[in-house]
């Protein structure tokens, strides 16, 4: 086995750039031969401070700190090895890199080792990841520059890339594709944000590795690694927000055995979050509590020739739906956009009443590598997910008795099992790749009114990936083949019989990566994907009540095609960094609602909205900078652009996000009295009205553009011997008024006023 | 070795049993829990002065989304009579059709049926009442009194009002909307 171990000591990753400099000693070395790996470049990617290790493989990085960096080792014969920034106390990392001939590494697989996407790819770790804690994972990603999101309320969050979401998206929860109901623009992920130790979004298509239905992106929710050396670890959060009198708690404790069962190593993770009612600046939403539940274990027996990890996850959450939310009829509907105030008002309340929803997820996965001998790995990994959905509407049952049984009018059951097979083979020459087959097999039981009917999917996919890399190039080219088939089961009354979907296509990938010099690294990325139209997009064909309006589906719809261009500029040097990506997606036979006649039934006229496809180019700008001005001073810019037009209506595309554009200023230093690393920054986010949308396609016009301030600040200190991080921040500092188009309760109710946050965190 | 194997499937079983529905959470059974559809609207008109009556009505035999509904009368009335009218609700996706009307009757504490003239003269009376201190009208039978001919729409509306029914149609949830173009001759 070759290995190269970095055994670092990385002590800070952020502060005052003036400050006292921060000094990262490291040793690189082939693990087989025990030998150093000589001459290897170590740098910063945001920094670019950067050293050389000498000819034994020591290394010694002198750098001022600053925030969010990732540290990249760079060797001819290796492949660029990244790895964001830990804590600083955490003074020991463990950077697992394998050798070139073995892999173009696939993250989801190990997450130790991760090639460069040719995409755009950001990542949201250390304090940016803290800052984000106890929020859930839709708000938590929309951090990242070109990521927005799609609300239902407050508690409901969908992470957007570049104008999509939903099914165009693939979100990965320790390496398994998260299946749920995520069609749906009111079901967020499921999935605790607290889980993850590193959140990263692959902006652009990467179908060829994750499945040909990311045409928009994949989210990488990467877990804490299990512990390197014989011990234990964990750490204990606690955060309050004053909004909504939120209040969560959560922890993580993970051991490596000794002796002989040093192979085996354990972890497990738990969270509890419990909230009431929010409220906007001049009233309470009513019915807005939410009570979470999730937990995690994981297990792992790692050998030189062999590893078997198992995961388990479960989530579990109840969610108070906005009541002045659901509204009867188009009538109703139209009471309610003329009222200043939802006539359903309230006070502060934990309780969960209805309309509201349950969802529970689970996730049994368990990973396999084997060494097959010098030519290469193989990894087999298998998942099965059992994601349940109950809706329970406002509306009670008339039947006292009935109703008195509380039941969901809607219920989703959905069971996804997956299983993978990948083989990566050894570097040969500058090439290194890998090959795979991936299955998996759905049954979808849908119970209560008509929405979606019942089915079984059955996809498969064969894919390669190679990847050449020399001196200052990295090229890689992908190709993979999917078959999807449906069939959808007869329901009672609504339709006629079994009916069967047969999709086939291939996915595509060309990228490259140009490391110019020090300072500058260009991306090139060329993707093609496609989707098959999900079962709601072929069948929908009913009322939700969270909108007041009927969805129909079209079954004579055809797969979507996506042909994605990224290009991304990346600049870091002493002062500055900064990064700007173009991107441009044709989407052939895009899927999309229409508004269309009202349909009248026995409680009304209902607007209603038609699936329609047709060609549609979604292009746009991500760009986000850093610049150190002065001792202690950093400012900070980040914006996002997004352009989406029906080629052949001639149009917009509606349900777009609008223009963003956030700038801060951040005041830092080394240490403040007894308080290590304080930081304090203001930031005010515009976001522009959306002027780009067709007017006949939305019950209302899109809101007025807002602008908001917030504030965050932290730092860490000893209590006795206990590190304490702390973290302090406002948002939406000014109790500002706004409403924000990519909120499906836009109609109804303004947005959450004020909310301050306190974290605390003790790891040990 | 064998204790931690033992003690993670002990979790895990755990978890797994805790997953399944609890209580109340569980949904009715069989694949359609569309007890509680409303399908149809049927106004009965018996002239006071005769034995004659009319028949008018909603129809949407397969509920809300999939298809359009199958009727949908004009009401025409002639003028300077007096009408009573009864209105009944129901449910013709099963067969035999269920008839919501009694169901609302034994709820009528928390049922209301309100009528909304738009253009047509018609002296319009409440015919019955709930239990509820002081009583309240419910509107499953009503009195119309026609006037001079005259041509509009007549808006039909239920609200369910469970424990806060305020002769008002503003309140509550609105379990059928109907609006029937009405002609008086």
């Amino acid at each position: 086995m070759k290995k190269v171990v970095v055994f670092g000591l990385i002590l800070a990753l952020w502060g005052s750039v003036q400050a006292q400099n921060i000094t990262l000693k490291g040793n690189i070395a082939d693990a087989e031969t025990h030998e150093g790996v000589p001459f290897a470049t170590v740098y910063l990617k945001n920094t670019a401070f950067g050293a050389y290790a000498d000819s034994l493989g020591n290394f010694e990085l002198t750098y001022t700190p600053t925030q969010h960096d990732t540290l990249l080792v760079q060797h001819v014969s290796f492949f660029t090895y990244q790895q964001a920034i830990d804590f600083p106390k955490n003074s020991e990392i463990h950077l697992d890199l394998k050798p070139n001939r073995m892999v173009v590494a696939c993250p989801i697989v190990d997450k130790r080792l991760q090639p460069t996407f040719t995409q755009t790819q950001n990542t949201l770790s250390g304090i940016a990841l803290e800052e984000t804690y106890g929020q859930n994972l839709g708000t938590a990603l929309a951090k990242i520059a070109g990521v927005t999101t799609l609300q239902t309320g407050s508690t409901i969050v969908k992470p957007v890339i570049h104008g999509l979401h939903s099914n165009r998206i693939l979100i990965l929860n320790n390496g398994i594709r998260q299946e749920g109901q995520q069609w749906g623009s009111e079901h967020a992920p499921e999935i605790d944000a607290f889980i993850a130790k590193q959140l990263t979004v692959v902006k652009g298509a990467a179908a060829v590795r994750y499945g040909s239905d990311a045409i928009a992106g994949v989210i990488l929710v990467e877990p804490n690694a299990l512990r390197f050396h014989t011990g234990t670890e964990g750490d204990l959060h606690f955060v309050g927000f004053s909004n909504g009198r939120t209040g969560v708690i959560s922890g993580r404790i993970g051991h490596r055995f000794g002796g002989k069962m040093n192979p085996l190593a354990l972890q497990a993770q738990g969270t509890y979050k419990r909230g009431g009612n929010l409220q906007t600046p001049t009233y309470f939403l009513k019915n807005t509590g939410i009570e979470e539940l999730n937990g995690s274990f994981m297990a792992e027996w790692k050998k030189e020739n062999y590893s078997i990890e198992t995961f388990y996850s479960h989530f579990e959450t109840r969610i108070g739906i906005f009541s002045g939310a659901h509204v009867g009829n188009l009538t109703d509907l139209m009471n309610v956009f003329e009222a200043e105030k939802p006539a359903d008002s309230a006070n502060f309340s934990y309780k969960i009443a209805r309309p509201s929803q349950v969802v529970r997820h689970d996730l049994v996965k368990t990973k396999a590598f084997f060494r097959t001998g010098n030519a290469g790995r193989l990894y087999i990994t298998g998942a099965s997910q059992f994601n349940v959905r109950y809706e329970y509407d406002k509306h009670r049952p008339r039947n006292d008795s009935l109703a008195a049984l509380n039941r969901p009018e809607f219920r989703m059951h959905i069971f996804s099992h997956t299983l993978e097979t990948l083989w990566e083979h050894a570097r040969f020459y500058h090439f290194s790749g890998q090959i795979g087959v991936f299955g998996m097999f759905q049954n979808n039981d849908v119970y209560g009114r008509f929405l979606i009917p019942d089915y079984q999917t059955f996809t498969s996919g064969i894919f390669a990936v190679e990847r050449w890399q020399k001196d200052k190039w990295e090229i890689e080219g992908g190709l993979r083949y999917d078959v999807r088939n449906t069939n959808v089961k007869a329901w009672k009354g609504k339709i006629a019989a079994d009916t069967s979907f047969f999709f086939q296509n291939i996915s595509a990938n060309f990228g490259a990566i140009f490391h110019a010099n020090e300072h500058y690294t260009f991306y090139f990325n060329a993707g093609k994907a496609w989707r098959a139209p999900g079962v709601n997009e072929l069948y929908s064909n009913g009322l939700h009540h969270g909108s007041a309006s009927i969805e129909v589906g079209d079954r004579q719809l055809q797969a979507e095609k996506a042909y994605n261009f990224i290009l991304t500029n990346n600049f870091h040097n002493d002062n500055l960094g900064a990064e700007i990506s173009l991107y441009r997606n044709y989407i052939q036979d895009f899927i999309y609602t229409q508004a269309g006649a009202a349909r009248l039934t026995v409680q009304g006229a209902f607007p209603t909205f038609y699936y329609k496809q047709a060609n549609a180019v979604l292009s746009g700008v991500d760009f986000y900078a850093h610049y150190t001005f002065a001792k202690h001073f950093t400012l900070q810019s980040k914006m996002a652009i997004v352009r989406a037009w029906n080629r052949e209506a001639q149009t917009w595309i509606p349900y777009m996000p609008a223009d963003r554009w956030e700038n801060g200023i951040k005041i830092s230093a080394q240490n403040w009295g007894k308080l290590d690393l304080p930081y304090l920054t203001l930031s005010g986010l515009k976001v522009w009205a959306q002027k780009r949308a067709p007017l006949d396609a939305d019950l209302l016009p899109p809101p007025q553009g807002y602008f908001l301030f917030n504030i965050e600040s932290g730092g860490h200190f000893h209590w006795k011997k206990q590190e304490v991080r702390l973290g302090l921040s406002v948002s939406n500092l000014l109790n500002t008024k706004y409403r924000d188009y990519m909120n499906r309760f836009r109609y109804y109710a303004n947005e959450m006023g004020q909310n301050v946050t306190l974290r605390m965190s003790f790891p040990f | 070795m064998k204790k931690f194997i033992f003690l993670f499937v002990a979790i895990v079983g755990i978890y797994v049993s805790g997953c399944k529905c609890k209580g109340t959470d569980c949904p009715c059974d069989g694949d359609n829990c569309e007890e509680e559809l409303i399908t149809s609207v049927v106004l009965t008109f018996k002239d006071s002065a005769s034995t004659d009556s009319l028949v008018y009505a909603f129809r949407d035999p397969d509920g809300d989304g999939a298809n359009a509904a199958t009727e949908h009368d004009t009401i025409r009335l002639a003028a300077d009579k007096t009408y009573l009218v009864s209105a009944k609700i129901l449910n013709e996706s099963v067969s035999p059709a269920d008839n919501i009307t009694e169901e609302i009757y034994e709820e009528r504490n928390d049922h209301q049926f309100f009528y909304l003239f738009t253009n047509v003269n018609v002296n319009f009376t409440y015919k019955d009442d709930d239990t509820n201190t002081p009583p309240l009208p419910v509107g499953i039978n009503t009195q119309w009194k026609t006037g001079a001919a005259s041509n509009g729409n007549v808006q039909m509306i239920l609200k369910h009002q469970p424990s806060v029914k305020d002769n008002k149609q503003t309140t509550g949830d609105t379990d059928v909307e109907v609006v029937f173009q009405t002609v008086i001759q």
